[in-house]
């Protein structure tokens, strides 16, 4: 097998499978023009519809004379937009590459009505490479050109491909049918003369909807989804540089500060300093200006001064400590001290002290550096301020960070605030916080600390907080600034609840979004002034933060409901799906059954199993007496079968009255209940009509035990399975009147063959009859003339002899009549028996036969080579056997008489025909010519009894054959007659 | 008194039949001793030697039986039968003479072993004719086996 015999084979299996798919289908635009025309009845959008829909545009070439071109082009358009009028092909292409987001939505729409189940893609390039135009949609595959790109299907049954699948193939040259949801593994590619071909596996279960969908709402989810996320991280990303940025302003201010503490010790090292110089019997010796500015004397009268009126009356004994030290030859660090200046104010001072030896080495006297530190110390106090506020800084910047890591890294709800509360502890240390969020009008608890403690966590768990009853907390959320309550007590709009009234002081942040409130972070003290204005500043970053975490929680539990809200719809979707894949299974298996009764109880049990009831009832539209009856009742002891309903009331009327499902959640309790129900066991309720317009035949009903059972897609099924229960009702009746008048046929032919048995019994007889009484009288008639002709014939006259023979040739006449009759009849009676035959052969002996008849004249017999035929040679004979002696007979008259025994052939058919060149007869009598006793001539002139032409004529017929005549009044005649197949 | 041996037992219940038949014998001096039986019944009455002929032996046999077939009482089929089925008569010729030229009657008779089967033609001259063809050949020309 070469490459094209075996693509053809491929073909060729493709196409059976299809075309058994397609067996009792018909695809026309008639068919969906009446599809939509229902469709739009049930209210479906039409754009909706003619956006679905699939030409087949080689079926429709094909099927040419059945084919409304122009509502097939003008719906062609409203989808297709252009249509190339030259080849009478649908662009295609272009629509798909132009089309909305929107559309496929209608294709989904589609794929659940629409009535052509199979389709397949034949694609070609039109104008080269890149531009893919479709042409047609049908179950054939077609090599149109030789450039062209075949798309074969492998489709699980009953799942249609449309034309989504075109972006598929799209797909294989532009981008990866992955990218639609379809693995790559089913797409085959096989290179062919002249083109690619594809086979797309379409995955089964699910069927084709199942991966559309998937093509349509993956994208769509994942896209929204990620969005949304990406635009909160940037927004934390923000309020983490701006925070990063604080951090980097806190670095600087610190290195600022250690370039002056480095500049101010470089001054004191470096700058005129006090320096004093003393005595051993510690009076100053000398003091320079500094020193004595520093002192509040001028410089010399400090000289001979006693050292100790300076020092503080505390430090009297370190002084002395530093004396003995010196004086015993150590040396000391610099220490500080405090001077009592003249005015009496202490002045803190930093001594450096050493003993200044003389050249033997014996102490000489002191000296001492002395700076004033009073400003140093002031510094020095201010620096410990500014480091404290320093590292708390740090400290809050760090927590900042913390919280925005660990935010950033929850998502969950809670966990976000659980871990703002946390972060808030490290911050502002408190005894109880929590954080309500905005609800409408009130504040809900949505999270808390530390109320354990002091009373139990219940009191505080979920409590909602209307503004009206705390209009606190709604001043802090619209004015959107921190409130800081000294003492609750003092305050006027304070309101106490109960079991938390330890709380003393009180401090609420308002958490903003944008400008927008969230809710609030309050934290509670059990002391008055726990808070205070620069912890409300410290904690704002915080609230900020916190409220971005809030929000990306939030946005995050909405996406997560979303994806779930999407999940439901794609699991409801799918439940469909395997419903109406039942649908399907359960249409074929009524659609097959003819008996009624049967065909009845299967839909009422299948239609329970469809939609998952309990019980069900089928009531059937009796014309006879207008009403509906209970035909079928499943697991509902209180229904009676066969009891009428008058179809203007209850569930069955109301369905009726519609013409459409009707659904009642609770028939107990449902308004058009009638009076006299009692309590239905089976209270849920779907009904259907089954059939539509005027030729409702039913309604189809299940019932649950459980209220509120059935939905709209329930409806939708019932709607769909009762509309093939409608046709599969409408077979069986057909086929049960059909079986009806086959019975009622077969007894009338019983009949039939039994009258005529015994009419041919009777007929028999009155033939055995004839043939012995009748001719016995005439046998006598005969005999006795000839008995009295020859015993007395010289006593009898002349005359009287002659009417003797005349009386006896008139018995004989009547005697033919009588053979000749019997004959006929018996011909009706007498089986076939057909056998190949040359009438050649029996022509020959026939005309032997005959001489007799033409004594004493010339006949010329012009026989033919005749062909072969299959005839009862007997009767035949007899036919050739008649119609030669006529011939012989009426040319009794011709000098010379010719009989010509020929045939034709005409329509390919075999015509034997005898002509002679005798009297003839008038056409006008010719429908006379094979009646039984006609005769077109006297007696006197030719014998005969009129029957020989009705036994050729009814031995013909029973072959099958025809006879007739063609003669002009004295011109001849010629016989043709067939034998039939 | 001895009974002179019947030649030819006419079995005809038609009386022109019969007469015309005997006319037709007579005419050709082939048959003096005929005897004429009526119907069916009578004709193996007659051959049994039953009824009013018991005094018949029935080794006296006749040299021909001319049989009508459609007969009252028993048909002529049923005495061809009687006689065909029984020892002692089987070997009398049996020539049916009658009317019907039916097949079916003619194949019936030749089974149950009729010698002849002879159709009435309705014109005397040919009537006669064949009777005295049968008379010629039964009577004068044939022999029994003994």
């Amino acid at each position: 097998m070469d490459k094209t015999e075996q693509d053809a084979a491929q073909h060729m299996e493709a196409k059976t499978v299809m075309d058994e798919e397609f067996i009792g289908r018909e695809v026309s635009t008639k068919a969906i023009e009446g599809f939509f025309q229902e469709s739009i009845r049930r209210g479906l959008p039409q754009e909706a519809l003619t956006a679905g829909v699939d030409y087949s545009l080689e079926y429709l070439l094909d099927q040419d004379e059945r084919i409304d071109w122009e509502s097939y082009r003008t719906i062609a358009k409203n989808f297709a937009g252009t249509l190339d009028d030259e080849q009478g092909l649908v662009d295609y292409g272009s629509y798909f590459i132009q089309s909305s987001v929107a559309k496929p939505f209608a294709i989904v729409a589609k794929l659940l009505y629409s009535p052509v189940e199979f389709y397949s893609w034949v694609v070609q390039p039109k104008t080269g490479p890149g531009n893919i135009f479709m042409s047609c949609v049908d179950g054939k595959m077609r090599e149109i050109e030789p450039r062209h790109l075949v798309v074969e299907l492998a489709m699980h049954p009953g799942y249609a491909v449309c034309r989504e699948f075109f972006l598929i193939t799209q797909g294989i040259m532009i981008a990866l049918p992955s990218t639609l949801g379809l693995g790559e593994s089913s797409v085959q590619m096989e290179e062919i003369q002249g083109g690619i071909r594809y086979r797309v596996q379409v995955p089964e279960g699910g069927g084709r909807l199942a991966w559309l969908r998937k093509a349509i709402t993956w994208p769509f989810t994942a896209r929204s989804a990620a969005a949304e996320l990406k635009e909160a991280h940037e927004l934390l990303l923000d309020r983490y540089q701006v925070m990063q940025n604080q951090i980097e302003e806190r670095r600087q201010v610190e290195g600022a500060l250690r370039e002056n503490e480095l500049l101010y010790r470089a001054l004191f090292e470096n700058s005129n300093d006090a320096v004093f110089l003393m005595n051993l019997d510690q009076t100053y010796m000398a003091v320079n200006q500094q020193g004595a500015d520093l002192l509040g004397y001028p410089p010399d009268k400090l000289v001979g001064m006693s050292v100790s009126q300076f020092i503080v009356p505390d430090e009297t004994q370190d002084f002395s400590n530093v004396y003995n030290a010196l004086m015993s030859g150590e040396s000391l660090p610099i220490y500080e001290r405090l001077i009592r200046r003249k005015d009496g104010v202490e002045i803190p001072v930093e001594v450096n002290v050493a003993m200044v030896r003389d050249s033997e080495g014996n102490p000489a006297h002191l000296q001492s550096v002395v700076r004033d530190i009073s400003e140093r110390k002031k510094r020095d106090l201010e620096r410990s301020h500014l480091l404290a506020a320093e590292s708390e800084q740090r400290l809050q910047a760090e927590t900042l960070a913390g919280v925005t890591l660990a935010l950033t890294s929850q998502i969950d709800h809670k966990a976000v605030l659980d871990e703002i509360l946390h972060q808030v502890k490290r911050i502002v240390p408190y005894k109880t916080a929590n954080i309500a969020l905005r609800e409408g009008e009130n504040l809900r608890i949505v999270r808390w600390q530390g109320y354990d403690k002091y009373t139990s966590e219940d009191l505080i768990a979920d409590l909602i907080q209307p503004y009206s009853t705390f209009p606190l907390d709604e001043k802090v959320l619209k004015s959107k600034k921190a409130l800081i309550i000294e003492d609750v007590l003092e305050h006027p709009d304070w309101v106490q609840v109960e079991g938390i009234s330890w709380i003393r002081s009180h401090l609420s942040i308002p958490l903003c979004l944008h400008e927008e409130p969230l809710g609030l972070l309050r934290l509670d003290g059990i002391e008055p002034g726990e808070f205070s204005q620069e912890d409300a500043e410290r904690l704002n970053p915080l609230a900020n933060a916190a409220a971005v975490a809030l929000e990306n929680a939030r946005l995050f539990e909405q996406i997560l409901l979303e994806i779930n809200e999407r999940q439901r719809v794609e699991n409801e979707l799918l439940a469909y799906t395997e419903q109406l894949e039942n649908l399907r299974q359960v249409g074929l298996g009524i659609i097959s059954e003819l008996d009624l009764e049967t065909l009845l109880g299967s839909i009422s049990e299948r239609v329970i199993e469809l939609l998952k009831g309990d019980a069900g009832a089928l009531h059937l539209h009796q014309p006879n007496h207008g009403l509906m009856e209970l035909t079928v009742s499943i697991n509902n002891e209180s229904a009676v079968v066969g009891s009428k309903v008058d179809f203007q009331k209850g569930i069955v009327g109301t369905v009726w009255e519609l013409g459409e499902a009707v659904i009642i959640a609770d028939y107990n309790n449902w308004e058009r209940r009638l009076p006299m129900d009692g309590e239905y066991k089976f209270p849920a309720i779907i009904s259907v009509p089954i059939g539509w317009g005027d030729q409702l035949l039913g309604v189809l009903s299940v019932y649950s035990t459980q209220t509120g059972k059935f939905s709209n897609t329930d409806a939708n099924l019932l709607t769909l399975f009762a509309d093939q229960a409608a046709i599969a009702i409408k077979n069986a009746r057909l086929h049960e009147q059909t079986h009806m008048s086959a019975v009622h046929l077969e007894t009338r032919v019983l009949e039939r063959t039994a009258q005529l048995e015994e009419t041919n019994k009777e007929l028999e007889a009155f033939a055995y009859s004839i043939s012995h009484d009748l001719r016995a009288p005439l046998r006598a008639t005969s005999g006795y003339s000839s008995i009295l002709i020859e015993d007395y014939s010289a006593e009898l006259p002349e005359e009287v002899k002659r009417y003797l023979n005349l009386i006896r040739e008139n018995a004989r006449q009547m005697d033919h009549l009588i053979i000749d009759l019997l004959d006929f009849s018996r011909l009706s009676r007498q089986q076939l028996i057909k056998k190949p035959v040359k009438p050649n052969d029996l022509i020959e002996p026939i005309i032997n036969e005959l001489k007799p008849e033409w004594k004493g004249r010339k006949v010329e017999f012009k026989v033919g080579d005749l062909p072969d035929c299959t005839a009862d040679p007997v009767l035949l004979k007899q036919v050739f056997t008649n119609l030669l002696s006529n011939a012989v007979k009426f040319t009794r008259l011709r000098d010379n008489s010719i009989v010509v025994v020929d045939y034709e052939e005409i329509d390919g058919k075999v015509v034997y025909f005898i002509r002679d060149n005798g009297v003839g007869f008038n056409m006008q009598y010719s429908d006379k010519l094979f009646g039984v006793f006609q005769r077109l001539h006297s007696a006197n002139e030719y014998e005969g009894t009129g029957v020989g032409l009705a036994i050729v004529q009814r031995i013909l017929h029973r072959h099958g054959g025809q006879i007739w005549a063609i003669a002009e009044d004295g011109k001849g005649a010629t016989f043709y007659f067939t034998l039939g197949d | 008194m001895v009974e002179k041996s019947v030649e030819l037992l006419l079995v005809e219940d038609n009386p022109h039949d019969e007469e015309l038949a005997v006319h037709a014998l007579k005419r050709f001096k082939l048959a003096p001793n005929i005897v004429i039986v009526r119907d069916g019944a009578e004709a193996l009455d007659f051959i049994f030697c039953r009824g009013k002929y018991t005094n018949r032996t029935i080794e006296d046999t006749p040299k021909i039986i001319l049989l009508d077939l459609k007969l009252p009482k028993i048909d002529g089929l049923e005495v061809l039968e009687q006689i065909k089925k029984d020892q002692r008569t089987k070997k009398i010729p049996v020539v049916v003479l009658t009317s019907s030229d039916q097949e079916v009657d003619i194949l019936k008779s030749y089974k149950l072993g009729v010698n002849s089967y002879v159709v009435k033609p309705v014109d005397f001259e040919r009537f006669s004719e064949t009777v005295k063809q049968l008379g010629l050949y039964w009577l004068k020309l044939n022999r029994v086996s003994v």
